[in-house]
């Protein structure tokens, strides 16, 4: 339960419904703010973030707008980049000036009181002048089964869980005992399992962060569990917030992730079955035996590069990622940890070296 | 909206036509940093690097970084020389060059080995208020630049 202490009026905040904080990429995109990405993409999935003054009511130890991480909340970044605050209406009438370059928007909640409630009033006005595909990256602990059929009958088609840790213990060491924590593993599964049976297979999707301490044979078997549920899994990179409780640990290892990419790519889409994965004795991924001729070019091409791609919801059409958060995960400086684009000749190269591919299938 | 409208635009200075510095120069040492045109259009900076106080280098090659949000590039040289002192307290400020480009945002200082390259430069009232009006033009035309 949301403290009541949380449902307080702020309308004479900069808050939401009225108010929004959008990705500095969508701002961007929407030329809300001048910029430029490194290289040249097109780009169209828009994500919305609420915003309260009190902020979000969770603590998660890696998150930008975690309660305790120091600083005002209309301050603090969220995955590292400023996120612009906007007027809602303002903000629609844009996209709908722009829809002809849109591929997804999102509305991401945060645990606050009022979440439910604003998260339902923008997805109407959205919806009210703009046709673009429409994701909500929900928070478990603000819904039950009868909101979240409330979403799905305002036409918003995809549900996102941020659970990020893929097992029960990391999940609890970053987001349950924490100093203001109140996260529920049960919580959240019953969540992704109310959205599943409403909204349907291949419609929920489960964030999965590598780096916060779990194995990559749990990142595994949460692959083959979301699978077999016909859930897709969103893999995301750790990248330390600066003055988070997690401001001090690192990524991932770019030859772990990349190997895990490649592998979450090869079960969804190649059946590569788990006895053909193995593990070293601290649960990493060792080598991939598989003897599938399909599997073998598949790894030896890296599949054209899709397994290293933005996992994302899809375009109107569903022949593309829709939502591809250029920059999300990492720096413009650093390489590409997951591609907003289909990886190019030289992209290529660089992910066969990172992969440590003769190593992975020798 | 022009470019005047939005943006200082320094005749006294010279202008880079080609990476979009603008240069104090002094004699053979010129001070040089970003337009207002590129530090805005380049995002919000969070990191800069540079080449070592010393280095030798050619037009156009690069001698440091500069990283924003959403965009990484190199720092070309707009003249050929040698690099006499870097703005370090950039590296901890990156950005003061979106908050004072022309001042406190200044990126090198650097002495010249070959004056007749200034010729390359933009300079004076009409040319520089022309080449700034095209360029924000081409940026705009490129989606750069926020719309009100």
């Amino acid at each position: 339960m949301i403290p009541l202490e949380t449902v307080q009026q702020e309308t004479e905040k900069k808050v939401s419904p009225d108010f929004v904080r959008i990705s500095m990429a969508s701002a961007i995109a929407l030329r809300l703010r001048s910029g430029r990405f490194s290289r040249d993409f097109e780009f169209g999935g828009i994500n919305l973030l609420l915003n309260y003054e009190n902020g979000c009511l969770s603590d998660c130890g890696y998150c930008g707008l975690a309660r305790t991480r120091p600083g005002d909340y209309e301050d603090k970044s969220f995955i590292r980049v400023e996120w612009p605050m906007v007027e809602t209406d303002q903000l629609i009438d844009r996209m709908a000036e722009h829809e002809d370059k849109l591929t997804r928007l999102c509305i991401s909640m945060v645990t606050h009181g009022r979440a439910y409630k604003d998260t339902y009033d923008i997805t109407k006005r959205l919806r009210a002048k703009v046709k673009t595909p429409l994701s909500l990256l929900i928070a478990p602990p603000t819904l039950n089964e009868e909101k979240l059929q409330s979403f799905k009958d305002l036409g918003v088609d995809m549900i996102g869980v941020g659970l990020d840790a893929v097992s029960e213990k990391v999940f609890k060491q970053h987001r349950t005992d924490v100093p203001n924590g109140s996260l529920r593993w049960d919580n959240y599964w019953n969540i992704i399992n109310a959205s599943r049976r409403i909204f349907g297979p291949w419609k929920v999707n489960i964030h999965t962060v590598v780096g916060l301490g779990e194995t990559d044979l749990d990142l595994v078997d949460m692959f083959y569990h979301l699978k077999d549920n016909e859930i897709l899994a969103y893999l995301f990179n750790f990248n330390p917030e600066e003055d988070s409780r997690m401001g001090d640990w690192v990524s991932p290892h770019i030859t772990r992730w990349r190997r895990i990419q490649l592998v979450k790519h090869l079960i969804e889409n190649y059946n590569l079955q788990k006895k053909d994965i193995e593990f070293n004795s601290d649960g990493g991924i060792e080598r991939i035996s598989a003897e599938g001729n399909d599997i073998q070019i598949a790894i030896q091409s890296l599949d054209q590069g899709l397994p290293f791609m933005t996992n994302g919801c899809p375009n109107e059409a569903g022949t593309e990622v829709g939502c591809t958060r250029p920059y999300g995960s990492y720096r413009p400086s650093e390489s590409f940890r997951d591609f907003p684009f289909q990886p190019e000749t030289d992209d290529l190269k660089l992910i066969r070296k990172e992969l440590a591919l003769d190593e992975l299938i020798k | 909206m022009t470019a005047k409208d939005k943006y200082d635009i320094r005749t006294d200075l010279y202008f880079d036509p080609v990476n979009h510095f603008w240069l104090d120069i002094k004699g053979s040492v010129a001070t040089f940093g970003m337009s207002p045109l590129t530090q805005e259009t380049s995002g919000s900076f969070v990191a800069i690097q540079f080449a070592e106080s010393g280095t030798g280098f050619k037009k156009n090659e690069g001698i440091g970084t500069v990283e924003a949000e959403k965009h990484v590039g190199p720092i070309k040289a707009p003249l050929s020389g040698k690099i006499l002192t870097v703005n370090s307290e950039l590296i901890n400020k990156p950005r003061m060059i979106n908050e004072d480009p022309y001042g406190q945002g200044w990126l090198m200082e650097i002495e010249l080995s070959d004056l007749s390259e200034i010729d390359q430069l933009i300079s004076g009232e009409k040319e520089v208020n022309d080449w700034f009006e095209s360029e924000f033009e081409k940026f705009n035309e490129k989606g750069w630049i926020a719309q009100p």
